[in-house]
């Protein structure tokens, strides 16, 4: 790792402090890139199936509480979780679930890692952020790998990256043909949020979930009461960095419904924003 | 928001940074044969040679009569039988075209030919008129032969939409993977739709609401070369994989039956199994470079593979067909034009001969003259869909544009500010969180 002047110092500031207490994760030294190319061959840890996948040393607390022939099931996904905003306000609305962050970039991943683990030690005798962890993925690609069918009961997609250009529309997060892989992992009822601060990909999200023959947009006071839609909203860094800016954000949640016949005629569409 | 600029990094195949790297170059002086395909009921073979399709009477051992004006223009990427007098092909070039044979099987006329705009790399035949075909992207696109208002084609030297306008608003896209499709296939109730792709995955999709994925039969560690449904074990499908490995499903459980390592056979092998005989139980396999074929007897009542029989054949198979009950026909890859384009093996006695009228009607056939190198050079990585296993962005690239990484846009940065401090969840303060909703 290169470190630049300005980065040394903070390390040193850093170490002046006792060593017995664990450092909170610091935001990586360099700068990091906004966008990762999903259809790169990036290296990742994962097995054939899920059923492979070794849980315990992401949830290490949670595993050893386990019955014999119990396995962790992560129940609830943030793709994209980016410095994990989300993933971490999600452990305290969503205390009995096993929630899982999704990144593609390594960097941001080390981070988040620190970050859970600083806040796990930190939290010792409360028990707390047991049921959070991230791993670092590529999300198009491999869901199937971690996942098993009708597994997750909440899917989130925060401030995905727009890929604005036209050329690039394919590595967007939603398109219908990836709806289907989403579908497939999400058991029936559960429910797939979403949120931007750039229109254009809200339309365009919105619009493929509308026309999902396995989705359904939720009621409105339903959407409203949801504990997990201020999160969506406020809790991620990106979301804070529009609000910083006083950006506008857009989003909806839907329901995996189990076949089409469910879907309900007539509904009227909704967009929740925050202005 | 226009700002943001790509990389631009990306080395196009003409420009003058592009090398082409595959690692074994091969010089061909003869192009082989590819596709072989019979009809149900044994009477005529057809077979691509480059652009070109050929159908033989296996009774009276004459080529059919064709138009050669009819003929594709670039390399055919399948040929299929919908009935016994009815031919489909697509290829390269983008077009579909239907073929249908005269009573006395004397010559092939072309029915309808219509252009797709999608690079056709795989395809398969519904049991309603329709043909599925795999573009080079991942999508699965779904066709009418017979009625063309189900055909949302669009003219593109009449349309001026981009490219990208046209593959979002597709409506004959049915399903799609985010990587290469290395193959497609119907289960024999045409219930389901099984489709692989170069990320080690087989999706088993529901047919005609391919949204509905079933099942992923997952196994493989490398990408998968080729399926098989064996007719007379419907519950079965046997892949092969670049991992060095033979695979028997349970396709519906996404299970696993069997796995036959064949590594022994060759190092890093590539399987691909090529033919299954659904009246003698005998499943066919090639390797990737490795000059044999490789039987395996699948067993009535435990259905598990066992190795049968190991028959060198002198040149690398591409294609397996049963000629008639009791003879395998095999294309090879030719290097000289003196290599032979086909063999076959005696199934009575298991003897590789060069002999046979068939074989002999085949191999004596007029080797084309290419006036363009380049197409030898590609053309045993496009017969074989080698490329469709490969990465699609290379790594390569990432490779070189490594050092450029912590280079930065400033608008994609997220500022310190945004990352808040973790509190204590009893000390933080309770936001307040304002929701307006807006229909």
């Amino acid at each position: 790792m290169s470190e630049t002047t300005t980065t040394t110092n903070t390390i040193d500031n850093k170490s002046s402090k006792p060593a017995a207490t664990k450092k909170r994760a610091i935001k990586p030294y360099h700068k990091i890139k906004a966008h990762a190319n999903p259809a790169a061959d990036y290296e990742f840890d994962y097995k054939a199936k899920p059923s492979e996948y070794d849980w315990s040393k992401k949830y290490p607390e949670l595993s050893s509480e386990l019955k014999e022939g119990e396995r962790i099931k992560v129940q609830v996904a943030d793709v994209g979780c980016g410095y994990g905003g989300l993933t971490v306000s999600l452990s305290q609305t969503l205390p009995d679930k096993v929630i899982l962050g999704m990144e593609i970039r390594a960097k941001v991943v080390e981070y988040v890692e620190g970050r859970i683990e600083k806040l796990r030690e930190d939290n010792k005798e409360k028990k707390l952020y047991r049921n959070i962890s991230v791993i670092k993925t590529n999300s198009m690609k491999l869901m199937p790998n971690f996942f098993e069918k009708g597994q997750l009961e909440k899917i989130f997609f925060l401030f995905p990256d727009p890929h604005f250009k036209k050329a690039n529309h394919k590595r967007r997060i939603i398109s219908p043909t990836l709806l289907a892989e989403y579908a497939y992992i999400m058991s029936i009822g559960g429910l797939a949020y979403f949120i931007s601060d750039v229109q254009e990909l809200y339309e365009w999200m919105f619009a493929h979930f509308k026309s999902h023959p396995l989705f359904q947009q939720i009621d409105k006071d339903l959407a409203l009461s949801d504990p997990c839609v201020p999160l969506i909203v406020n809790s991620s860094e990106e979301a804070r960095k529009v609000n910083r800016i006083e950006g506008k954000k857009w989003y909806a949640v839907f329901k995996r419904i189990s076949n089409p016949s469910e879907k309900i005629e007539n509904f009227e569409n909704y967009t929740l924003t925050n202005f | 928001m226009g700002g943001r600029k790509g990389r631009g990094g990306k080395a196009k195949k003409n420009s003058p940074g592009y090398k082409d790297t595959s690692p074994n170059q091969i010089t061909l002086k003869k192009i082989p044969l590819n596709l072989l395909a019979t009809n149900n009921n044994g009477s005529l073979l057809a077979f691509a040679m480059n652009n070109l399709l050929y159908v033989l009477a296996l009774e009276s051992k004459q080529f059919l009569t064709i138009d050669a004006t009819q003929q594709h223009q670039l390399i055919l990427s399948s040929i299929e039988f919908q009935k016994d007098n009815t031919l489909i092909t697509t290829s390269h070039d983008r077009h579909i075209k239907i073929w249908e044979i005269n009573n006395e099987l004397t010559s092939i006329k072309l029915v309808k030919s219509f252009n797709t705009n999608k690079k056709i790399i795989y395809t398969a035949l519904s049991d309603k008129d329709e043909i599925l075909v795999a573009d080079k992207c991942g999508d699965v696109l779904q066709y009418s032969l017979v009625d063309d208002s189900k055909n949302h084609i669009v003219d593109l030297t009449v349309n001026k939409q981009s490219k990208q306008d046209l593959r979002e608003q597709d409506k004959n896209l049915i399903l799609g993977h985010y990587s290469s499709i290395t193959d497609i296939r119907f289960s024999r109730d045409f219930k389901y739709l099984l489709t692989s792709d170069r990320d080690e995955k087989i999706r088993v999709s529901n047919y005609p609401n391919a949204y509905d994925i079933e099942v992923f039969c997952l196994a493989s560690e490398k990408y998968v070369t080729k399926l098989l449904m064996p007719l007379n074990k419907p519950s079965l499908m046997i892949s092969g994989s670049g991992d060095g490995h033979l695979y028997l499903w349970n396709w519906l459980e996404g299970k696993v039956l069997q796995k036959l390592d064949l590594n022994s056979l060759s190092k890093d092998a590539t399987v691909i199994p090529q033919h299954y005989n659904s009246n003698t139980n005998l499943l066919a396999v090639s390797i990737e470079n490795f000059n044999i074929i490789q039987f395996y007897q699948l067993s009535e009542n435990q259905l598990t593979l066992s190795q049968s029989l190991t028959l060198p054949v002198g040149s690398q198979p591409i294609s397996i067909d049963l000629v008639g009950k009791d003879q395998y026909l095999v294309s090879l890859v030719t290097m000289e034009t003196t290599d032979p384009f086909v063999l076959s093996i005696n199934t009575t006695n298991w003897q590789v001969e060069t002999d046979s009228a068939i074989v002999q009607l085949i191999n004596n056939l007029s080797i084309p003259t290419f006036t363009d190198s380049t197409i030898f050079k590609t053309y045993l990585h496009t017969i074989e869909k080698k490329q469709y296993r490969k990465y699609i962005s290379g790594t390569d690239e990432r490779k070189q544009r490594k050092d450029g990484d912590d280079k930065m846009v400033e608008d994609d940065l997220i500022e310190d500010d945004d990352i808040e401090e973790d509190l204590d969840p009893e000390n933080r303060p309770s936001k307040q969180i304002k929701l307006d909703t807006n229909i």
